[in-house]
């Protein structure tokens, strides 16, 4: 189990809904490359979403109304400063509520919270929302990968 | 302004753009009653070794040109964010406190993020509105400005203006770990 959280650790998995090849799409890992949640490869009807840690566990949500990812970054007015990750969050919008559930992961531990849709990082909103395939109960989870 | 080396440095009115950065430096004077907004500042500018004078920084309670001005600070994005960019001040690098005195603390352990005497306002979309733009008082995500209305789309500027408000109970000190952040999300 934790050989495996190794291998995927810190990249994001998504099925997509519908029978049309890819099924899924593995990024890479989003330490050290862009996420492209922007891209194409995103740009269908998710089934699910799951975000691998480290520690061979995995972030995943399913049945939601609409998914997003993204990366809390800082860059310092610093001689000592520079661009650096704070912190990686997995959100899921729950179908039919205003109402997203949002993980996470940072400062060396996963947070799970509910945050009101639009108001979902510092009090405003995020884009880049992706559209879910809602009917099946919602799940939001932290399981071993 | 080179983020590596230069620093934004707020000093009195004795001091002069142009001035080299090795040479006399003029803190501002801390007032006898009340509150000063620091008279003038600068970017110290390490590569041409100078102090360089931004004209337009504050408001007219200061000694400079400041006031109701839009494209005072700049901060430029080369892409699209997934949510609002901020302007943040911290003791340091770390990102993890706002003891220090400039910031509204006590100096050791105490924060209050209401008392920064660094104030900032956003000006991307309009100007102050005000010659004596009150701003907002800099320190931690606790009080921080949004630099934006929403998540960009594109690439673009954003702009501030930013000043330093002394009370007349300050206690003397030089720091130069205190950082301004900009926080921002990608995907």
């Amino acid at each position: 189990m934790i050989a495996q959280g190794g291998i995927l650790a810190w990249r994001i998995r998504v099925r997509f809904a519908g029978k049309l090849p890819p099924v899924e799409y593995l990024s890479p890992d989003v330490r050290h490359a862009n996420p492209g949640w922007d891209d194409e490869a995103f740009n269908r009807q998710m089934e699910s979403l799951e975000f691998f840690l480290p520690t061979g566990h995995k972030i995943m949500l399913a049945g939601m109304e609409a998914y997003n990812f993204f990366i809390e970054a800082t860059q310092s007015f610093s001689r000592r400063g520079g661009a650096r990750i704070e912190s990686f969050f997995v959100a899921g919008k729950l179908p039919a509520l205003p109402v997203v559930e949002l993980w996470r992961i940072g400062d060396g531990r996963v947070t799970r919270d509910r945050k009101p849709w639009g108001a979902e990082w510092g009090g405003t909103a995020t884009r880049g929302w992706k559209l879910g395939l809602v009917g099946a109960d919602p799940v939001s989870a932290l399981v071993e990968a | 302004m080179d983020l590596t080396n230069d620093k934004i440095m707020f000093l009195d009115t004795q001091q002069a753009d142009g001035d080299s950065r090795t040479g006399a430096k003029y803190p501002t004077i801390i007032p006898a009653a009340g509150s000063l907004e620091a008279q003038k500042t600068f970017i110290d500018d390490l590569s041409a070794t100078v102090f360089d004078q931004v004209p337009l920084a504050g408001t007219t309670n200061g000694g400079q040109s400041g006031g109701n001005k839009r494209y005072v600070f700049a901060i430029y994005f080369d892409g699209a964010t997934a949510g609002i960019p901020y302007l943040e001040a911290w003791d340091t690098n770390a990102h993890t406190s706002a003891f220090k005195t400039f910031l509204g603390g006590n100096g050791t352990d105490t924060e209050t993020p209401a008392n920064s005497t660094l104030q900032a306002i956003t000006t991307t979309n309009a100007a102050p509105g005000a010659a004596t733009w009150s701003g907002t008082p800099l320190a931690k995500t606790t009080s921080r400005i949004s630099l934006d209305a929403a998540a960009l789309t594109v690439a673009k500027n954003m702009y501030f203006n930013i000043k330093q408000v002394i009370g007349s109970t300050f206690v003397p000190v030089q720091d130069s770990a205190i950082v301004l952040a900009l926080r921002y999300l990608y995907s």
